[in-house]
Order: structure tokens, then C-alpha cells, then sequence
């Protein structure tokens, strides 16, 4: 019986080994909130792996730190080839753990933002100040368009640095360096929120301490989808840009009451996919570049083509 | 939990339920309204387009949300429990609702009974659930913390699971009425927010239910031996917030557009804050309805001025620590002077 029970054990343990050595990798993707950006990077990671054949691990953080830590470990220890992983603190706290699966010999894809150290095999990340920007030159050419003769062009920004300052400063500041130059132009209004349920009321404020507001901004989907909504119940006629795309957006950009202008995405399908690619081929020992940046898309109603395009791809 | 008072304000323990009405004016219980109606004034100087119709229809609107489920809020508290899955229960009504229309709009079913059958189901789920919650209370001796977090998680995944992730949008025009529709130019939301409040206040002052809701967060054992149903009054409180949070779960989602699971992060937070800024006792037993109106209205009131007067969200969070440390040392102060006489 004991030797049974022995024989049962050694077998139960050296599953993992045995799979292992089936010549298929396995790596960990790991993103820190179950968001629709979120679920697209594991959709194109998914798609990769499936091809390449190599098993994918998923997981949420949930925004805690902790969580982070903990599951990168527990990859770590169960013998994972490549971990793809997006950071709470890149800065920081996000390192030790990830550098001690490095030091295991795992490989490390960072994607969506950078870790502050240079073990990871590779970097795929949007660059958010261009993603502000690529709304910004929209909304350049919007004011020159329709505000020319103008003497104050009066600018409102929902943000969502309350929730992720780096993040939401970049894309804020690229849309402004776009437009700040243009004479008359000016910030009145700033406020933070992420969601779109809280993002429509600060919007309603804004619109009523500024009745002759001239344009508004929103710095993700939540501050986007909440200025064009509150725009729209106010019956006023102030164009809206934003970042992000998906379905309701892409909506809003068809819709006629001509509220949202444009709008720039992240492409998160393709992060993900090549944030896998980037671990296959490292573990191949092919090479990778060390940092690529996925540049974004931006979507005019002035291009309804292009909108009617996208839309067909957006779930 | 050794006192049942229905004036939120006094001390002692459980009294006969005849005994238990407050006087109907009593100028102390009110220095939160002088406080709010200082503000008010303040604002009304400084801060642009504070003082017109449109900026009041705006905090309404904005303040209906929350309001309705801190109504419900206000009896559990009263009641010694407390629900942590407001918040997610939103998510998960809304998500439920688009997805169950979207479904059925698909299978070729109209607009309006999808929606209608979506809603029947909902306030159906909310009602079993607090149903649940209020029995596993009430005869396995669950802290309702423990099964309203089990809840918080259980709808925030079921609204992941339901929409996966992506924000869900099969409503028809006429569906946007709830949550941004007006009549005679007073949002519709502003109107169900009174209504609630209304009837909710009625059945705290006026009705044997909301006596017992007292008697039970004051004492149970001493409720249950004066021939109330301990149990009934507890499942029918846990299901009346889950009713709350459906309706406005349906005017959030009117309003936003679409059924989108990240919805109402922290909400219940914001509830509970409303609630123990109106003077709502987290011990069970105190509280008012008329209070937890004024502090949904002293929330949304302070953040509407500080976004008008375009103060940094940072500041806003501090501010709002204040305001909750400030009401809870007043109500503090005056309880202190209370026990001395």
C-alpha cells in the first residue's frame, strides 16, 4: 500500500514534468482588471497561441498588488516558460516578483506599460501622449475650421488621473500640446472620473458653469461616453473628442446629433498578440525588439468610410 | 445594539412602539440642514451657474442615483446590518437587463417585452437574494457583511460573465427617458428620487414595519418577545434594497446607454457615506430617512459646487473626508450632550 500510495504521489508530481517535456510551451498572461481593453489584450494573445500552438495561463489582478505578486510566484513556480504581464506600479512595486521569475529563467513580455528595469525580453505598449495627440490634431483642425473668427475658444477635459495619474497626464497633455497653441484657446474646466456614470454628471456641472463652453475632452471611454451624453441632454451643440473606441463610440460617431468629432483607440488586440509573439520567439531564441510601440487609430465622422470599417470589427 | 430611536438623535433603551414618536420640530436635530443651507448660500455666490434651474435639476439628477438605494441603505443600517453589494448588485442589474433585451431583441421578440421581462427578472433575483440574505441572518446567525460581500462578488463576476467585459448596448430611444428624460423640465430620475423618499419616509414614521425596523436594530431579542417577526422584518429590508439598487440600476443604465459591468465601483461607499452624514447609526437602531435625504443632497450639493468652482479632484477627496469626520463629531457632540440632560 505504501508503495502504491508512493508510486501515486511520484506520478501526481511529475505530471508538470511530464507535460513540460511535450516541446509546448506555456506562458502566463497577466493583466490587472477584467476591462474590455483588458479582455482584447488576452484575445489576441489567445489567437497567437492558438496558432503557435503553446499553452496560455490567464489572469486578473484586480488591482491589487498583492494579487500581482502572488500569481506571478505561483507561475513562477509552477514552471511557466514566458509570463506577458501589464504592471499596477512599473514603477516600483510591480519588480521584485517579476525579477524573481526572470532570475528562474522565465521570460518576461511587459505590454500596455514599462517596467523601470531592463530584464523584460521585450515592451509592447501604446504611447498615450500620441494617443492624445491624434485626437488633439482633430481637434485642431476642428477650431480652425469652425471657431476661426473666435476671440476665446474654451476647452473642458474629464479626466481620470483620480485613477491612473500617468496614464491619464499623458493623454491629457498630448491633446492640449495640439490645440494650446492656437490663439483663444483655453482650459476652463478640468475634472476626473473614469466612469462614464460619474464622468456624465461632472460633465453636467462643467456645461453649467460654462454655458458657452466651445469644446470638450475626454480622456478615456468613461469621460468620453459621460461629456457626449451629458452634451446631448443639455440640448447644446458642443463638439466632443475623446480616446477610445468600441460599440457605443463607434455609435456616437455615426450618430447625426454631430456631438462626438473623433475619437483615437488603442489597438489592444494587436498589443496582445504581439506581447505573445515577443514570448514565443524569445523562447525560440529568435529575435525580438526590445520596445514597439502600437501606434493608435484615430476615427473622424469627416471619414464615415473609416468608421463604418471599424465598425465591423468592434464587438 | 441596546437602543431603539426613531429620532436618530436620543438615548435609551427599547420603549413600546407608541412611545417611540419624536416630537415634530426640534431646532438641534437640524444643524446639518443650517450647515447645507450655508453652503447653498456660499455657492450661490461664488460658484458660476450654481444658483440657476438647470444646476439644480443637474444635483437632483445627480443625486437620485445613490439616494434611491441609500433610502433602502437607511433601513438596514436602522437595522444593525449593512449591504456591501449595492454597487456590484447595480452592475449586475443593468448587465442583466441589456443582456436579457439584446437576447431576446436577437430572437426577434419587440423592444418592450424584452425590456419588461428583463426588469420582472431582475427585481425577481433582487428580491430572492435579499430574501436569502435576510434569512441566512436571521437563522444561521451570518453577519449580513459576510453575505452581502459573498454577493458583491457573486454580481460583479456574474456581470463580467454576462456582458464579457464589453459594454452591452441593445436599448431602443424610448428606454433613455429614465435616466435622461424630463417632465415639465424636472428629470424623471429627480421625481422617482422623491417618490422614494416619500413613501420610505412614510413607512419609518408611520408604520408598524418601520416601528419594528427600529425595535429589531434596537434590541431583536427584545423585539422578537414583543410579538414582532424578527425574521419577516429582516428578509423584507434586505429585499427592499435589492429592489432599490434594481431601480436604479435601470435609470443608471438608461442614462449611461448601455449595460457596462464596471459600473458603480465604490457605490456603496458613497451610499453608506449619505447615510452616516444624515446621522445614521452604523450600530443599528438610530437613523432617519429625512437625514439620509439631506446628506445624499449635502454630497451631491458639495460635489457640484467644487466641480463648477473647478477645484482638483484630489482636494475634492479631502473635502469629502471632512464633511463625513465633521457630521459624525456633530452627531457625536450631541449625543454627549443628550446623555447629559
Amino acid at each position: 500500500m505504501k508503495k502504491f500510495v508512493t508510486a501515486a504521489l511520484a506520478a501526481v508530481f511529475m505530471l508538470p514534468v511530464v507535460a513540460q517535456a511535450a516541446d509546448k510551451f506555456t506562458v502566463a498572461g497577466i493583466v490587472f482588471q477584467e476591462d474590455q481593453f483588458m479582455k482584447t489584450t488576452l484575445l489576441g494573445m489567445k489567437s497567437v497561441a492558438e496558432k503557435e500552438g503553446v499553452n496560455l495561463l490567464t489572469s486578473n489582478t484586480s488591482n491589487q498588488i498583492s494579487k500581482e505578486v502572488e500569481v506571478v510566484n505561483t507561475y513562477a513556480a509552477r514552471g511557466v516558460d514566458a509570463i506577458a504581464i501589464t504592471y499596477l506600479d512599473p514603477a516600483a512595486a510591480s519588480i521584485p516578483a517579476v525579477k524573481a521569475a526572470n532570475d528562474k529563467g522565465i521570460k518576461i513580455v511587459s505590454f500596455n506599460n514599462k517596467l523601470a528595469a531592463d530584464f523584460p525580453v521585450s515592451t509592447v505598449m501604446s504611447d498615450n501622449t500620441l494617443l492624445g495627440a491624434g485626437s488633439g490634431k482633430e481637434a485642431a483642425a476642428y477650431i480652425k475650421a469652425h471657431y476661426g473668427d473666435k476671440k476665446e475658444i474654451k476647452v473642458a477635459i474629464i479626466n481620470y488621473k483620480a485613477q491612473l495619474p500617468p496614464e491619464s497626464n499623458a493623454r491629457q497633455d498630448g491633446f492640449w500640446n495640439e490645440i494650446k497653441d492656437i490663439p483663444g484657446v483655453t482650459l476652463v474646466a478640468e475634472a476626473s472620473s473614469p466612469v462614464a456614470e460619474e464622468a456624465i454628471k461632472k460633465a453636467a456641472d462643467i456645461i453649467t458653469a460654462h454655458p458657452d463652453i466651445d469644446l470638450m475632452y475626454g480622456c478615456n471611454a468613461g469621460g468620453l461616453i459621460g461629456a457626449v451624453l451629458a452634451v446631448k441632454n443639455s440640448g447644446k451643440k458642443i463638439p466632443v473628442f475623446g480616446i477610445d473606441l468600441d460599440k457605443q463610440i463607434v455609435g456616437f460617431l455615426k450618430s447625426d446629433d454631430n456631438i462626438l468629432q473623433a475619437s483615437t483607440a488603442q489597438d489592444p488586440f494587436k498589443i496582445g498578440a504581439l506581447a505573445m509573439e515577443n514570448a514565443i520567439k524569445s523562447l525560440k531564441g529568435e529575435a525580438v525588439d526590445k520596445e514597439i510601440i502600437v501606434p493608435g487609430l484615430t476615427l473622424s465622422r469627416a471619414n464615415p468610410e473609416a468608421v463604418a470599417e471599424y465598425a465591423k470589427t468592434v464587438k | 445594539m441596546t437602543t431603539s430611536d426613531t429620532t436618530g438623535k436620543g438615548k435609551g433603551s427599547f420603549a413600546p412602539l407608541a412611545a417611540t414618536r419624536r416630537p415634530f420640530f426640534k431646532l438641534s436635530d437640524f444643524v446639518l440642514e443650517a450647515i447645507l443651507l450655508a453652503i447653498i448660500l456660499l455657492l450661490a455666490f461664488t460658484a458660476p451657474g450654481f444658483a440657476t434651474w438647470d444646476n439644480w435639476m443637474n444635483i437632483l439628477r445627480n443625486a437620485a442615483m445613490t439616494g434611491i438605494i441609500a433610502f433602502g441603505m437607511t433601513f438596514v443600517l436602522i437595522l444593525g446590518e449593512i449591504d456591501i453589494s449595492v454597487g456590484s448588485g447595480l452592475a449586475f442589474f443593468g448587465c442583466l437587463l441589456a443582456v436579457v433585451t439584446d437576447s431576446m431583441t436577437t430572437a426577434g421578440w419587440s423592444a418592450e417585452i424584452s425590456i419588461v421581462i428583463g426588469v420582472v427578472l431582475c427585481f425577481g433575483i433582487a428580491i430572492l437574494a435579499g430574501m436569502f440574505t435576510g434569512w441566512v441572518r436571521h437563522v444561521l446567525a451570518v453577519p449580513t457583511f459576510i453575505t452581502t460581500l459573498a454577493w458583491m462578488a457573486a454580481f460583479r463576476g456574474g456581470a463580467y460573465l454576462l456582458t464579457g467585459s464589453f459594454p452591452v448596448t441593445p436599448y431602443p430611444d424610448w428606454f433613455f427617458f429614465f435616466g435622461s428624460g424630463a417632465i415639465f423640465g424636472i428629470p424623471f430620475q429627480a421625481f422617482v428620487f422623491l417618490l422614494v423618499f416619500i413613501i420610505t419616509w412614510f413607512i419609518s414614521r408611520y408604520t408598524v414595519f418601520g416601528k419594528s425596523a427600529y425595535a429589531v436594530g434596537g434590541n431583536a431579542e427584545s423585539a422578537r418577545l414583543s410579538g414582532i417577526n424578527v425574521l419577516g422584518i429582516r428578509m423584507a429590508v434586505m429585499s427592499m434594497i435589492g429592489v432599490f439598487t434594481v431601480l436604479s440600476a435601470i435609470m443608471v443604465s438608461s442614462q449611461i446607454q448601455a449595460g457596462n459591468p464596471t459600473v458603480g465601483v465604490t457605490w456603496e461607499f458613497t451610499v453608506i457615506t449619505a447615510c452616516v452624514i444624515g446621522g445614521v447609526s452604523l450600530m443599528g437602531g438610530k437613523g432617519r430617512v429625512w437625514g439620509t435625504f439631506v446628506g445624499v443632497l449635502f454630497l451631491s450639493i458639495m460635489l457640484n459646487g467644487m466641480t463648477l468652482l473647478n477645484i482638483d479632484e484630489y482636494w475634492q477627496y479631502v473635502a469629502r473626508a471632512l464633511l463625513i469626520l465633521g457630521a459624525v463629531l456633530i452627531y457625536q457632540v450631541q449625543a454627549m450632550n443628550a446623555r447629559r440632560g
